[in-house]
């Protein structure tokens, strides 16, 4: 019975201190928390700025709260975690970072190397690692979060729904904290980090295929999208921002590093009218040779595609017709590819990376080579081979166009 | 059920060692394995079985051959009274130090994991309070809360590992070559140092069905090979061997990035709570230990009346051990290993020879 | 002769002496002792028989316990009808005759002793008494109303038996005594209680249950000291070992079915005179979460069913305790849609969440106690009252916002899923305070508790046998009917071995 006594009266004596904030310091409630959603980093002379979103509800959550949503807040300091206490002298609410999904970083900050500012994030108890980083092309990340809350939207589903949907076209990727830290960390290998773009539409360009799009156009003439399309690259050693790699050069280092989901190739049938091709499967090899102490390295692609559209005449489903459109198929990635290469080469960064590849086929000559792999690298003979085949198509076997011949 | 009032079988005492040994390797084995071994730095468990087995071998001869004695009985006939003496006052002396080591890291670690903002001192003081009630129960109530803990923390780090085998990469993993043989066995010793069997047996007079000692340590042995190659497979398979050698709780990090679903995150959390039950059975089972020892040194009946002072001294002790968090981490990983590699797998195979050499088994 | 109320003053000082100290009265065997400790209760019929003009006797016996009827045609028309008797002159060869077979009753005791004739009389016995002769002659004339055997109420089955147990002791006995035929079934029986005198039994099957076990209990039963058996507890708490915890240890059961089983797996079983609920020791913490239904189920469907059930009470138990945690303290692990709507709601609640979970908590067990305390007349108003304030006027009065209740609701219907509601309501008082600790620290404070907890069962024994049992302190034995239910063949193989090596 003693023992329970002693007991309770801890627990009490425990329960009753737990009044004095003071002691303990880590309770904080919920309905005082801002969750931080987004992040977006910028360069404001020496100093860095901080925007941060909260993810909004519903349209049918109306309430006081959620009326302050499309708020964004933005503060600077000489690091990310003194711009983060800024925020206390001006919010109302603690901010909580435990749920940041996304972060954006701008451009210029980037041309002074990436790692710097990961750090916060990995060392910070409250951040996920699973936090997707984006570099925001020419813009600042305070413009593009601002671009897509003026117009009505929330950045943070905006960012979910264009990262869901990046292996439709293959152009980009998705790069966690987490990993972009590991590779930033590896002094042989190139780190990417996906690319957000806003593109301007002008008012004459819009199809009329696209009558929404152009309604839109018409209201303000210079409409801004945000977009995702294609990596930044970084410099092995010091973080730095080297390029970009956009649009179809994109997919072709998604093809070199085995990242394409799906994409769309168009070729042509033998009359020039275009044949849309959508990708299924694809798998890239690196296989790394030594031909003495000169490094050869394949990339062996297997693809498979599916007939999506067509839009000439001609009955494909010919022997001779498959084949010449495999063999165009071929060229576009073996092009797109070599474009991937050729970037590699020019600025010198391992962005594949094929060190890994070495080191994994052949530790022991790695361990010798290692510290001249830059050197290295430059001299590698590329070979890059596409074996390609076409599957199927969909529910018509033969063009729309076609007439029946008898 | 009746004769075996006041003790406790071999199988606890094997769920007490597995779970003691548990604590702190989730906290410290993948980080120095992968310190020394990077990618093959799942390979090092294997090769720590080998101290292991040669550890169970020497264990269970001077087991058998004292039948129903501690330890330190064991100590005091193999060498002499005044010789075993002074061996014990060193694993007195050692022990406390770790200990108060443990205590520290275990409040250390809810202040860097979830609990930022607030005074260790409250986990301390209101940790070593709750073990110095529940000491008094004795090491039968112990090893019994032990036996529901281990299943809690199995079922915990079982879900922890399923949801992160999709995060694993065997790029993180592979190559291994030879050249990984020595970084291997360097790697490895971190692990061999946390083999605490021997503390246990500090209380070797409270075990019963001694006879099953060789079967089910092998059992322990093989099921902590199994967990800390899941813990150093997830760690370093989901972060890669440059992040895991950098932090000091890797495998917190790790879980950090499950996300069921997209959905359901935050699981550290609950691993965090986790352990606070097997850090808990860790402070709670050095502290029987210890007592046991200074109940042999003193001759002392009952230990019960020292409990409260010496829970005062290891409180001022944790902090004396260190001013920070990196002081007592440089502790932890260069001295407290070599420490205890010395102190729980060398002294008691050298007790064994000097036994072999006088004849005693 | 001495008036009635003078014997009254006398006797009650005596009687006094019997309930204080259990002494024997040291009256002579007649009817004026009778009449002295009965003086002032009606019930107690003094009748004279003449069975011819020299010889008169005495008969004594209480109205109600006693058999009227049998009373009459077997003892009193004999004496008064059958030449037999009315032909004796003296008392010395009346008890000849009667020894002799005379009157034609089973059960006939011949005494001199005040003491035993009082105690049988307080059963239902006739005595007659011989003046001269001093000595007095018990008939076993028992028979009061009592009730006849009908379904449980408390313990519903589908496909078990549908006999209950009921208040008097012979008819319980009689029923185990049908489901098991075997001289094994061994029936103690015991007087507990100084006023009450009930009949306590102790059942178990001989070579199976644990002697230790049972000379213990036996023991413990003896040494009671109290007035009287009317109510369970009494008895419980004097065979526990641990007093100070709200969680059950005997399980009480109606059915026999569920009696008889646990006597089959070596456990004891008491049965009170008086009380339709017998109870069954040793327990451990399965015990709780068995019902008998489980056995006459298919294996596998039990098996799930018995692991929602531990997940259940887990869930009781942690889950309110763990919302409080995370709102408060570790809002990371709220996903961010949930938490985003928790914030929508929570907004304009005066209170912080763990005193919304703890008055809610209270809220439901007060609907609990509500429903258990009010007339049957008026027994539909709770639910009615209860849905409208807990349901939809305190959300809307902003008292309480709907995730709590949400949440302390699945916890309450969890609680109600444990099959032993003993257990039940102490889960509810530890769910309390690990809202409280939690509410303090967060998870910390909840580990804490579960610590507490833990080393709160791991610390109890029940006779002896631990209280996690299965799961802790038994090396794994018997852990075959604890979660899973396996099936019936392997069950009995492994308990007769395991039983074997128990006696050993």
């Amino acid at each position: 019975m003693r023992r329970t006594l002693i007991i309770t009266l801890i627990l009490f004596t425990l329960y009753i201190s737990a009044g004095l904030e003071t002691m303990i310091g880590g309770r904080k409630s919920i309905t005082d928390a801002f969750y931080v959603t987004t992040v977006g980093l910028d360069k404001a002379k020496d100093k860095i700025k901080l925007t941060i979103v909260t993810q909004s509800l519903g349209p049918e959550e109306e309430t006081e709260y959620t009326k302050k949503q499309d708020k964004y807040f933005v503060t600077e300091g000489k690091t990310i975690f003194e711009a983060n206490r800024f925020f206390t002298t001006f919010m109302d609410n603690k901010i909580f970072w435990g749920h940041v999904d996304y972060i954006l970083i701008s451009e210029s900050l980037v041309k002074n190397g990436l790692d710097t500012y990961l750090d916060f994030f990995m060392r910070d108890h409250e951040t996920r690692l699973i936090a997707e980083l984006f570099i925001v092309k020419e813009y600042s990340a305070e413009e593009s979060i601002k671009l897509v809350i003026d117009s009505g939207e929330d950045i943070t589903n905006t960012l979910h729904v264009l990262k869901e949907d990046v292996g439709k076209l293959s152009v980009s990727g998705c790069v966690p904290v987490y990993e972009a830290f590991s590779t930033i960390t590896d002094e042989n290998c190139g780190s990417n980090v996906p690319l957000l773009q806003i593109i301007e539409d002008e008012k004459e360009e819009t199809d009329s295929t696209d009558a929404k799009e152009a309604s839109v156009a018409e209201d303000n003439p210079k409409s801004k999208r945000l977009v995702l399309d294609g990596y930044a690259l970084l410099d092995p050693e010091s973080s730095e921002l080297v390029g970009f790699l956009t649009g179809n050069d994109a997919r072709g280092f998604n093809f070199a590093i085995n990242k394409i989901k799906s994409g769309v190739i168009v070729v042509e049938d033998p009359e020039g009218e275009d044949v849309t091709l959508e990708i299924i499967k694809s798998k890239t090899k690196i296989i790394p040779k030594f031909n003495g102490d000169k490094l050869e390295v394949t990339f062996k692609t297997k693809l498979s595609t599916n007939i999506a559209e067509i839009d000439g005449s001609t009955n494909l489903f010919t022997d001779e017709n498959i084949e010449l459109l495999i063999k165009q198929q071929n060229e576009m990635v073996k092009k797109e590819v070599k474009n991937a290469i050729d970037f590699a080469l020019k600025h010198n960064i391992d962005i594949f990376p094929i060190s890994k590849v070495v080191e994994r086929k052949f530790p022991v000559k790695w361990d010798k080579i290692k510290d001249d792999w830059r050197k290295i690298f430059t001299e590698i003979t590329f070979n890059v081979e596409v074996d390609s085949q076409i599957d199927r198509t969909y529910s018509i076997k033969e063009p729309v166009l076609s007439r029946e011949d008898g | 059920m009746e004769k075996g009032k006041g003790k406790i079988s071999i199988r606890q005492v094997m769920f007490l060692f597995v779970v003691t040994v548990y604590t702190p390797s989730v906290r410290f084995v993948a980080g120095y394995s992968a310190g020394k071994a990077k990618q093959a730095a799942w390979l090092t468990p294997l090769v720590t079985l080998i101290p292991f087995l040669v550890l169970i071998y020497v264990l269970n001869a001077l087991l058998q051959k004292y039948k129903g004695l501690s330890f330190m009985d064991i100590i005091y006939d193999v060498t002499s009274r005044f010789w075993g003496k002074i061996i014990l006052l060193l694993y007195l002396v050692w022990l406390t130090v770790l200990l108060a080591l443990y205590v520290r890291f275990y409040a250390e670690r809810l202040v860097t994991s979830i609990y930022p903002n607030v005074n260790m001192n409250l986990f301390t003081i209101s940790m070593l309070l709750i073990v110095a009630i529940i000491i008094r129960a004795g090491i039968v109530a112990i090893a019994r809360m032990n036996e529901i803990i281990f299943l809690i923390e199995l079922f915990v780090i079982l879900s922890l590992f399923l949801l992160m085998i999709p995060t694993i990469k065997t790029d993180y993993l592979t190559p291994i070559s030879s050249m990984d043989i020595v970084p291997v066995m360097k790697g490895s010793i971190g692990n061999t140092g946390l083999i605490y069997i021997t503390y246990l047996f500090f209380f070797s007079d409270r075990f019963s069905r001694t006879k099953e000692f060789i079967r089910y340590s092998l059992y322990a042995g093989i099921f902590l090979w199994l967990v800390s190659t899941i813990i150093i497979i997830t760690s370093v398979g989901t972060l890669g061997h440059s992040i895991v050698g950098r932090s000091p709780l890797s495998f917190l990090i790790a879980v950090k990035n499950i996300s069921l679903l997209g959905v359901l995150s935050g699981f550290e959390s609950i691993l965090v709570a986790s352990w606070i039950l097997t850090d808990f059975i860790l402070i709670i089972v050095f502290t029987y230990s210890i007592m046991n020892i200074t109940k042999s040194l003193l001759n002392l009946r009952d230990f019960k009346p020292f409990i409260n002072i010496f829970f005062v001294i290891l409180y001022l002790l944790t902090w004396i051990l260190g001013v920070n968090v990196f002081e007592l981490q440089a502790f932890s990983a260069d001295f407290a290993i070599q420490m205890n590699l010395l102190m729980q797998v060398i002294v008691p195979i050298l007790i064994f020879f000097i036994a072999k050499i006088r004849k005693k088994v | 002769m001495i008036t009635l109320s003078k014997v009254g003053d006398e006797m009650k000082k005596i009687r006094t002496d019997i309930i204080n100290l259990n002494k024997k009265v040291d009256l002579p065997m007649e009817v004026e002792s009778f009449k002295g400790l009965f003086a002032n209760s009606h019930d107690c019929v003094f009748t004279e028989v003449m069975i011819n003009k020299e010889l008169t006797v005495h008969l004594v016996f209480v109205d109600g316990l006693a058999n009227c009827t049998n009373v009459m045609d077997f003892i009193l028309k004999p004496l008064t009808t059958l030449e037999k008797f009315t032909n004796i002159k003296d008392e010395k060869k009346l008890i000849d005759v009667i020894k002799g077979g005379s009157l034609y009753y089973i059960s006939v005791k011949e005494t001199n002793d005040v003491n035993l004739a009082v105690e049988l009389l307080l059963m239902g016995t006739a005595v007659l008494i011989l003046k001269e002769a001093k000595i007095a002659f018990l008939f076993e004339t028992r028979g009061f109303e009592s009730r006849s055997i009908q379904v449980p109420t408390e313990e519903t089955s589908l496909k078990g038996s549908k006999d209950a147990f009921v208040e008097t002791l012979r008819t319980n006995t009689a029923m185990l005594r049908r489901k098991m035929r075997t001289p094994d079934l061994v029936i103690e029986e015991l007087i507990v209680g100084k006023v009450s005198k009930t009949k306590v039994s102790v059942s178990y099957i001989d070579g199976i249950a644990n002697d230790q076990l049972v000379k213990s209990l036996r023991e413990r039963l003896k040494k009671i000291e109290t007035d009287q058996v009317l109510f369970t507890t009494v008895i419980e708490e004097e065979i526990i070992d641990s007093q100070y915890t709200p969680f059950p240890q005997v399980e009480y059961t109606e059915k026999p079915d569920k009696f008889c089983s646990a006597l089959l797996e070596g456990r004891i079983g008491i049965i009170i005179d008086g009380i339709p609920f017998t109870m069954i020791i040793p327990t451990s913490i399965v015990n709780f979460f068995q019902t008998t239904d489980d056995y006459s189920h298919n294996y596998i469907v039990v098996s799930i069913i018995r692991g929602i059930r531990y997940l259940l009470a887990a869930v009781a138990l942690i889950v309110p305790a763990f919302y409080v945690a995370i709102t408060s303290f570790h809002l990371e692990m709220i996903p961010e849609g949930l938490a985003l709507s928790v914030i929508s709601t929570e907004k304009g609640v005066p209170f912080p969440i763990f005193i919304e979970c703890i008055l809610l908590s209270i809220a439901f067990q007060t609907l609990i106690e509500a429903g258990a305390r009010i007339w049957s007349s008026i027994g539909g108003m709770v639910s009615l009252v209860g849905a409208l304030i807990v349901g939809e006027a305190a959300i809307t009065a902003n008292f309480i916002s709907p995730g709590v209740v949400v949440v302390v609701a699945a916890a309450a219907i969890a609680n109600y899923t444990i099959p032993n509601k003993d257990f039940a309501f102490a889960i509810w008082i530890w769910e309390i305070i690990l809202i409280l600790l939690s509410s303090v620290i967060g998870l910390y404070g909840m580990v804490i508790g579960i610590i507490l907890l833990i080393h709160h069962w791991a610390q109890m024994e029940v006779m002896g046998e631990p209280y996690l049992a299965p799961f802790a302190a038994t090396d794994g034995r018997n852990s075959k009917d604890a979660i899973i239910r396996s099936l019936f063949v392997f069950k009995k193989k492994e308990s007769l071995d395991e039983q074997s090596k128990i006696n050993e």
